[in-house]
């Protein structure tokens, strides 16, 4: 019991002084191996107790490994992030707290108020994959999402795909308003080719005659046409559009 | 900002640790008791002071670090630190520098 309490403290204080994997794991050996003494001595089993809080002990290394000094983070806040780098990015890097603060997580997984990583999630959050209220990235979900290839959300602008409340996409849009160049399902559209609840709209660049729009309600027609029109649709497009049909019941 | 006082212990440590360990292998927590004793209460080292010195003299060769199996409580081997030739090479020569380097800081401040 006591050895998990004490690697775990150990893990803490390493996450705080934001060192290379090597020396982590030598202090984080070091750490484990001085508690286990001084609890032997102490007969106490707290590791706050025997060797202070994480955040003071992780400055003190800091300190004395000749390391630059964090900026703090306002109270309220903390942080961990992983001893161990990939591409120069932290495995992780976590910051939690009520409110914002300027200082971003930043690491392969990044999570916090304004977070920046492979995979990023957070109020404000860019990332490959890309999660939180304002998202950026090359796969995004969010409030407000911006894709470069998909993104879903209550406002989605994707660079193939976007699926939200309002969607704008190159290829295929689907939502309560949908404008594509492509293909277009929701129910307000507008595309070469739409499936249409409520009205649609022909593009600007488009006359009446190159425009195709069908009701939802011959989905299975609109199915066809796709096909017939945009032959080299992806997979995951052409699976998005039958998921479409099938949630539509037709 | 660091006291005068936390300046010139922060000095020496390396030495005074070297020292220790050049008289008999050492575990990390007996080095901090033993400092702690000889220097009447003076030196009462941190966990986070104490190991980057030992990292740092270990990086240069002065020192080394084994594992050793004790009596009693502990399950696990012990880590004990000892001195190596290069180590107690540069021992030597702190030393010599140090006792000048004493003197005539104590010969300015007519001590």
């Amino acid at each position: 019991m006591s050895e998990k309490r004490f690697r775990r403290y150990a893990r803490d204080v390493v996450a705080q002084i934001q060192c290379d994997a090597v020396t982590g794991r030598r202090i984080t050996d070091d750490i484990i191996e001085m508690l286990e003494e001084k609890s032997a001595i102490e007969r106490m089993d707290n590791p706050v107790g025997l060797l202070g809080p994480a955040a003071e002990l992780a400055d003190e290394f800091r300190e004395n490994l000749g390391l630059e000094k964090i900026a703090a983070l306002p109270s309220g806040f903390r942080e961990y992030k992983s001893g161990v780098y990939i591409l120069g990015l932290p495995l992780y890097h976590v910051i939690l707290g009520n409110g914002f603060t300027k200082k971003g997580a930043k690491g392969i997984f990044a999570f916090g108020p304004a977070a920046v990583g492979i995979v990023a999630a957070g109020a404000a959050s860019v990332g490959v994959i890309s999660l939180g209220a304002l998202s950026v990235g090359v796969f995004s979900l969010g409030g407000m999402a911006v894709g470069l290839l998909a993104a879903v959300g209550g406002l989605a602008v994707g660079g193939d795909i976007a699926v939200g409340g309002m969607a704008v996409a190159n290829s295929l849009a689907i939502g309560g308003y949908a404008v594509a160049k492509d293909i277009a399902i929701g129910g307000v559209t507008s595309a070469k080719l739409m499936a249409y609840n409520q009205s649609y709209q022909i593009p600007p660049m488009l006359d009446e005659s190159t425009a195709i729009a069908f009701r939802m309600t011959y989905m299975k027609d609109f199915v066809n046409k796709a096909t017939e029109l945009f032959p080299d649709f992806g997979p995951v497009k052409k699976m998005i559009i039958e998921a479409v049909r099938w949630g539509q019941g037709i | 900002m660091a006291t005068v006082d936390q300046q010139l212990k922060k000095g020496v440590l390396e030495i005074l640790v070297l020292c220790i360990i050049e008289e008999q292998d050492v575990y990390g927590y007996e080095l901090i008791k033993t400092l702690e004793e000889r220097s009447d209460g003076y030196f009462v080292l941190k966990e986070g002071s104490l190991y980057p010195v030992m990292y740092r003299l270990e990086d240069k060769g002065y020192i080394e670090s084994y594992r050793k199996e004790t009596e009693g409580k502990r399950g696990v081997p012990r880590k004990y630190y000892r001195i190596t030739d290069n180590g107690r090479d540069n021992l030597k020569e702190i030393l010599v520098t140090w006792k000048q380097f004493r003197d005539t800081v104590d010969v300015v401040l007519k001590l």
